[in-house]
């Protein structure tokens, strides 16, 4: 299946034609990149090449716009971080911080430019309802307030149901693991735990290790039902990758996905990072996972992917995407839980969509 | 060239086709529709808007249309599209041409962080600029539709874009809102008022928007400095009156009415201070519209304590 490259992804593998493109070349890659929640990341491309300076007036406009959207939510985010540190410090239990919340605070490149609606924290399964009712006292209420919903989370789910801070509106997922309880996939979380590291000068507050920080976000990419982001979380993988810096990177990284079972996600990462967007980690090659590339992913599988990872915008989609997008969908739910459970959660949430 | 120089049908073939490029203040609008009542409205409302030539980036893409299936058909809707996706829910189709607006309104307000934007009205007389913030109900349009048919240079209703350096007010002159009974104040004021299309039981009641004056539309580039910010407060029970506004207390108006100055956040603050220091700040009652009118005659002509 030809498939002509997308200007937007054009970019993201070689960062050097942005000097050369013309105001309607511009137009198309401001709506792809919006549209995949990257125009933040064109933005520091811009500036990391010193392009400024060759980007039309208009476009400048947009591009700094967009930055300044993204200072703001920091500021913010860092300051609920801030927030909810203190209001649960007094449990005297870790707070780790995933995904955009864990980068920024970290100071990640992969956190520059990157908006995001959530603040997601993991916590010990045997700490939720301290750590809830705590949340609760200072304004934070829960979402999802039928009886069902409220079942769906906290008997299968592995978070429960998210808070929304009742002025601000920040929304707070708490996780006690990384995957359903229901998924085929149970990874021990208490590994990760384990590994986790405190942030200097913060009382509770911990990340993920880099390593797991990548197998993290690899797994949730590749168990997602809805892949409108998927672009950006494999854009997102590729800094994680080059953040480790590290020639054993991809050693560490082989037997940590072996550990914690979940070495696959791990191998699909890899491979969609070399396909998608031309980048393989130092030292890293399919050895690493025992098999030969084209193995690595089935078949069937690959082309739904490479098409989800297109950018989320009309000008690259077509009727294939669509069912592509729709099987995806499928699927992701199918590793989410058991059919059993898993036809009769569809038929309800259809219905329940109906009646809104 | 200008929008009103394409004939009718042209202009509904290119908005169904490739599209038009509209010139709206600092922007350009890629537009696109089916609906051949918007045509007709834009046509009217934004005659005198310039075209941008064919290709180049456009600020936003946009387009109206009757959603897919029965709703195309039966009691018709209208969707409001911002680059294939919808971020509203679905209008009555006679609804179309506020919805542009409110959907355009959306676009700047979400996307154009180089300006702190407030919530007001901007009009210019000899030179001298004022800015009219008022929330819904405090007569600004109704004001802002009396001033720019008397002319004074119409600069803005809805948004004002003040420069985050220089302080300057950058122009989006476009067709003033007028809801309920200001479409028949603002008739009565001047029976040579052009209004477009009459939508009706929308969320703000009945709509209608005037054509804003042909020479303020001519001047859509050029930028204004800014020596007035008048809060309009209109009242059927208060008197004429124009008194001068504390700083601080206009501050705290400004940033209650501003779109985004969660984003600029200090940068906003800064923004906002300077402008009240550089402006002579001042509350504005009024019962009707003449004498409004010529309290902001005495404002500009800095003779309202005499």
């Amino acid at each position: 299946m030809p498939i002509k490259l997308p200007l937007l992804l054009k970019i993201l593998v070689k960062p050097d034609y942005l000097p050369d493109l013309d105001d309607s070349e511009w137009d198309l890659l401001v709506r792809q990149a919006r549209a995949s929640s990257l125009l933040g990341q064109i933005y520091y491309l811009v500036m990391e090449g010193g392009y400024l300076e060759s980007v039309p007036e208009r476009v400048r406009h947009h591009l700094q716009s967009e930055n300044r959207y993204f200072e703001a939510q920091k500021k913010s985010v860092l300051w609920e971080i801030d927030n909810i540190s203190g209001t649960l410090a007094h449990l005297d239990t870790p707070i780790i911080l995933l995904k955009g919340a864990a980068y920024l605070k970290r100071g990640y490149s992969v956190s520059r430019g990157r908006i995001f609606n959530d603040i997601d924290i993991l916590v010990r399964q045997d700490q939720l309802d301290r750590i809830e009712a705590s949340l609760k006292q200072k304004g934070w209420l829960s979402t999802h307030l039928n009886d069902y919903d409220q079942r769906y989370y906290r008997q299968w789910m592995h978070e429960i149901p998210p808070l929304k801070h009742h002025t601000r509106g920040t929304v707070l997922d708490i996780h006690h693991t990384i995957l359903p309880l229901t998924s085929s996939n149970r990874p021990d979380i208490m590994k990760m735990f384990d590994a986790s590291e405190p942030l200097v000068n913060e009382v509770n507050i911990s990340v993920l290790s880099k390593t797991d920080m990548f197998i993290h976000s690899a797994t949730h990419l590749f168990h997602e039902s809805e892949l409108s982001h998927a672009l950006r979380d494999l854009v997102d993988l590729r800094l994680l990758a080059e953040e480790q810096g590290s020639e054993l990177f991809c050693n560490e990284l082989t037997n940590r996905a072996k550990e914690l079972d979940l070495s696959w996600p791990v191998s699909y990462a890899l491979y969609y990072l070399k396909t998608i967007l031309q980048y393989q980690p130092a030292e890293c090659n399919h050895d690493h996972f025992g098999g030969k590339e084209e193995k690595t992913v089935p078949l069937f599988l690959a082309p739904l992917f490479t098409r989800a990872f297109m950018p989320n915008h009309h000008s690259c989609t077509n009727f294939f995407s669509h069912v592509a997008s729709w099987l995806l969908y499928i699927r992701g739910h199918w590793l989410r839980m058991p059919f059993y459970l898993l036809i009769p959660h569809l038929v309800r949430k259809a219905l329940a969509r109906d009646k809104e | 060239m200008k929008l009103a120089d394409i004939s009718k049908t042209d202009l509904s073939n290119r908005l169904k086709n490739e599209g038009i490029r509209l010139r709206i203040g600092p922007f350009v609008i890629l537009l696109n529709t089916r609906i051949e009542a918007l045509s007709s409205a834009l046509k009217l409302l934004y005659g005198e808007s310039e075209l941008a030539i064919d290709g180049g980036f456009s600020d936003f893409h946009i387009s109206l249309d009757a959603p897919a299936g029965l709703r195309g058909y039966y009691r018709p809707q209208v969707l409001f599209y911002f680059d294939g996706q919808v971020p509203f829910k679905p209008l009555p189709i006679t609804h179309a041409f506020p919805l542009f607006e409110w959907g355009l309104n959306w676009c700047i307000a979400k996307y154009v962080h180089q300006y702190l934007i407030l919530h007001a009205a901007v009009l210019e007389k000899n030179n001298r600029s004022i800015i009219m913030p008022g929330p819904p109900g405090s007569g600004k349009s109704t004001l802002c539709a009396a001033l720019a048919l008397r002319g004074w240079r119409l600069l803005s209703d809805e948004m004002a874009l003040v420069g985050l350096e220089d302080l300057s007010l950058t122009p989006v002159t476009r067709p003033v809102a007028l809801k309920n009974e200001s479409i028949d104040i603002i008739q009565r004021f001047e029976s040579d008022a052009v209004l477009g299309p009459l939508s009706y039981d929308t969320s703000k009641g009945t709509v209608a928007h005037l054509q804003p004056p042909v020479d303020s539309m001519s001047r859509y580039l050029e930028k204004s400095g800014v020596s007035y910010i008048v809060m309009p407060r209109y009242s059927p029970e208060s008197s004429n009156e124009v008194r001068e506004m504390q700083q601080s207390s206009m501050l705290k108006e400004l940033i209650r009415n501003s779109f985004n100055y969660n984003i600029l956040r200090e940068e906003g603050f800064r923004t906002a201070c300077r402008l009240v220091d550089a402006c002579g700040c001042f509350t504005l009652d009024f019962n009707n519209l003449d004498d409004a009118l010529t309290s902001m005659d005495r404002v500009i002509h800095n003779s309202v304590n005499e």
